[in-house]
């Protein structure tokens, strides 16, 4: 069959390339596991039937309870592959062709008892890791799982116990996964004990309690005996450490640097130089990727009204605006292209953008590729100068590498990666469906756990689905009480262990993190440089080899108006 | 009013709709949504004015013009399916490609760009079967149906189409008229697990 035949009928194939919604970055199909000739399609007169590709014979204990048919798949580990996704009890079982012969993990085996998702022509990416949320108002959840965010990990500020408690009551019935954190505001270890205890999966070191160096190694050792992770947003002040104080402080332990670039908080103005550290996995949120026309000017004006800053103070407009250096907003789009800064998340409601993570992930990938187009094509993938970069003919390892900051990255640093931020089989089929004019802004479907959860719903009344207008809400997945079998909590093993120190009467899966300590950039999958930047410590212009690192801002960006009533 | 779930649907197209036209007054284009809601919304009033279906379907592609909505947005408009209420009731009117489908020339948003050349065909023994339809009806046969089992009154050699299907694509059927004979390809089913189950 002619190719673009086979493209209409059943969605692109091996080779064929497929544009990421209205932006310049391009997919290129690597294999179809589909299996020509046998496409399950469902409907009038297809083969997803009794005596056809279904095994009316199937013993229960091996078929499916869900398939994703004929899906593009956009997986940090997996790559980009055609292929069908089986899922058993809420997990990825297996992908491969319907039958028995699975690619990897369990055969796909459709019986009587398996539901049919048709996905051809649709892309398929594993849900978001949000590892940067604060939830000062419950609209921030509708807005996450609109945007494709099934796993939240917040940064602090649910503590005390008590209200850490009420959280994870408010969340028994929402279908996401939610890791709460705790900031660590003191020295005494009994304090981040109980925090702990009280089901916190890391603890944030932030300046407006106190990032000192004695909070910050009072916070690794916690969180070295109960395996968790600690999240740092440094001394903007230098008033109590500078970066080298920071860095020696953290001493090669394992920790994420929340908004690395530093604008949104941290050392003055070489926050930045924390990449350097191998130790330190850092992070960008939503609001300064890609670094724009107004990148600077709005982040005076958000700091100041997320940290208690006073318009009418001169003296408070002064020290939030020393605050803001353009040169390392400059410098932290190139800083992502080389995988230095590992993640991306929202930093939602405390200066970002709950919705914003994946679209923001995917405008900062086309502003790179452009820059690699022109100036950024003197350095090596990962920054060094030996080898140049030369664009191929796709972008698929750059949109693995993009996909990889908000899946599969903040999986692995916050020890979650078992169970989400891919769409390995083992994992939870936390899956997000995407018409390819749609992806990164507007999702098709969410699944959670391998069930509708939430998407663009029609007409109550309408004689079909999706008679206008289209709204996002919840699907059963996020009715009654099925959320709390969907979205797993995740805690620390004491929190587990304890039942969160007796007060849990939660009928969620409950999750200990592991494998949270030990950790280096070089355990990031695919954003794992460790460039050696240099920061002038008045400029604050970053040079690498000896050359300035720094990208233009960019005046428009895909995945935008188009697509938004605004 | 006692307005119905419907009713209020109705009036977040007219919302939006009304947006649109604002943004249109201004000289601004259209993004994806707006343009979906004045088109929603146009059809709305003119079946309310009397219109007829076919006249509500032509009219959803007459409403905007490419160069009144943002670029890349014609190619986000596939299909819109609304339910205006006719004086016979409500009825589901589709919309496809409102403002033209995208050509080959173009790549708008989503793009596939086709890889030149063929799909590899299946690989499996395939044979000629002539079939004959000695029903009064028509009878189609879809293309992973095991051979053996259709329709009785389709008479040809089973024993000879056991373990076969007919070579389509998949998805496909062949029709066959009233005592229509039809010589088709066909060829062995591949997976081992298909067909079992019969009785």
């Amino acid at each position: 069959m002619d190719r673009r035949e086979y493209v209409t009928r059943y969605g692109p194939s091996t080779g064929d390339r497929v544009r990421l919604a209205d932006s310049n970055l391009f997919v290129r199909v690597e294999a179809d596991h589909v299996g020509y000739g046998d496409e399950p399609l469902f409907g009038f007169g297809k083969p997803l039937r009794s005596r056809l590709l279904q095994h009316d014979a199937a013993a229960r204990a091996s078929e499916l309870d869900l398939l994703v048919t004929g899906v593009l798949l956009l997986d940090p580990l997996l790559g980009v592959v055609k292929t069908n996704i089986g899922i058993k009890e809420g997990r990825v079982v297996g992908i491969g062709p319907v039958g028995d012969r699975a690619v990897i993990g369990q055969d796909l085996v459709v019986g009587p008892n398996t539901y049919p998702i048709p996905a051809f022509g649709l892309i398929a990416t594993p849900g978001g890791v949000d590892s940067h949320v604060h939830l000062p108002t419950p609209r921030v959840v509708p807005a996450a799982l609109a945007a494709g965010m099934t796993t939240l990990i917040t940064a602090g500020f649910e503590e005390p116990p008590f209200q850490m408690q009420r959280m994870f009551e408010a969340f028994e019935n929402v279908p996401i996964n939610l890791g709460l954190q705790a900031c660590a505001r003191t020295a005494d270890p009994s304090s981040a004990e109980a925090v702990i205890e009280a089901g916190a999966v890391g603890l944030k070191i932030h300046e407006d309690y106190g990032a000192y160096a004695e909070l910050i190694d009072a916070a690794l050792l916690a969180a070295q005996a109960h395996d968790v992770a600690v999240c740092l947003h440094t001394d903007g002040l230098n008033e109590a450490a500078e970066v080298d104080d920071t860095l020696a402080a953290i001493g090669g332990r394992t920790v994420h640097a929340y908004h690395v670039e530093g604008s949104a908080g941290g050392h003055l103005p070489d926050n930045l130089m924390l990449v350097t550290d191998p130790a330190v996995i850092c992070s960008s949120t939503t609001p300064s990727i890609p670094y724009s026309r107004f990148t600077a000017i709005e982040h005076l004006a958000m700091t100041m009204a997320v940290h208690g800053g006073n318009p009418d103070n001169a003296h408070d407009v002064q020290a939030f605006r020393e605050r803001v250096h353009v040169a390392t907003m400059a410098a932290e789009g190139p800083l992502h292209e080389f995988g230095a800064i590992s993640i991306i998340n929202s930093d939602s409601q405390g200066v970002g953008r709950m919705a914003e993570t994946i679209r923001r992930t995917w405008q900062l990938a086309d502003a790179m590729k452009s820059w690699r187009g022109s100036a950024g094509a003197d350095w090596g993938v990962d920054g060094t100068l030996d080898m140049p970069h030369l664009s191929g003919p796709d972008d698929n390892s750059r949109v693995r590498k993009y996909l990889a900051k908000y899946t599969i990255e903040p999986a692995v640093v916050h020890g979650i990666a078992n169970e989400v931020g891919s769409l390995m089989p083992g994992r939870l089929a936390d899956i997000v469906l995407w018409r390819p004019a749609y992806f990164g802004v507007k999702p098709e479907l969410v699944l959670k756990s391998g069930f509708e959860t939430w998407g663009p719903l029609g007409l109550g009344n309408g004689s079909v689905e999706r008679v206008q207008p289209t709204a996002y809400a919840a699907h059963w997945g996020g009715t009654g009480r099925a959320g709390s079998q969907l979205g797993v909590t995740f805690t620390s093993q004491l929190a587990l262990d304890t039942k969160f120190g007796g007060a849990s009467r939660t009928s969620r899966r409950v999750v200990a993190v592991q494998g949270t300590r030990g950790l280096s950039r070089n355990n990031m999958v695919l954003n794992r440089a460790v460039p050696a930047i240099e920061i002038d410590p008045v400029e604050a212009t970053v040079t690498l080899a000896g050359r300035e690192l720094a990208a233009d801002a960019v005046r428009s960006v895909p995945l935008n108006r188009a697509y938004l009533i605004t | 009013m006692r307005l119905t779930p419907t009713e209020q649907d109705r009036l977040v197209l007219s919302t939006a709709a009304a947006h649109a036209r604002v943004a249109l007054e201004r000289g601004l284009r259209l993004s994806a949504p707006e343009a979906i809601a004045l088109i929603c919304d146009e059809i709305h009033w003119a079946v309310r004015a009397g219109c007829s279906y076919e006249q509500a379907v032509a009219l959803g592609s007459l409403v905007l013009r490419t160069e009144q909505v943002l670029p890349g947005v014609s190619g986000l408009l596939d299909e819109i399916r609304v339910e205006p209420v006719f004086d016979e009731g409500a009825r589901l009117v589709i919309v496809r490609w409102p403002l033209g489908r995208p050509d080959g020339g173009t790549e708008p948003p989503g793009a596939v760009l086709v890889h030149p050349g063929d799909v590899p065909v299946q690989s499996g023994q395939r044979r000629a079967l002539t079939m004959l339809n000695t029903s009064k009806r028509v009878v189609r046969v879809s293309s992973h149906y095991p051979l053996h089992l259709v329709n009785p009154r389709l008479t040809f050699d089973r024993e000879a189409a056991r373990g076969f299907r007919l070579d389509l694509p998949a998805g496909d059927s062949i029709r066959w008229g009233p005592n229509q004979q039809r010589t088709v390809q066909v060829i062995a089913i591949l997976r081992p697990t298909a067909g079992e189950g019969e009785s």
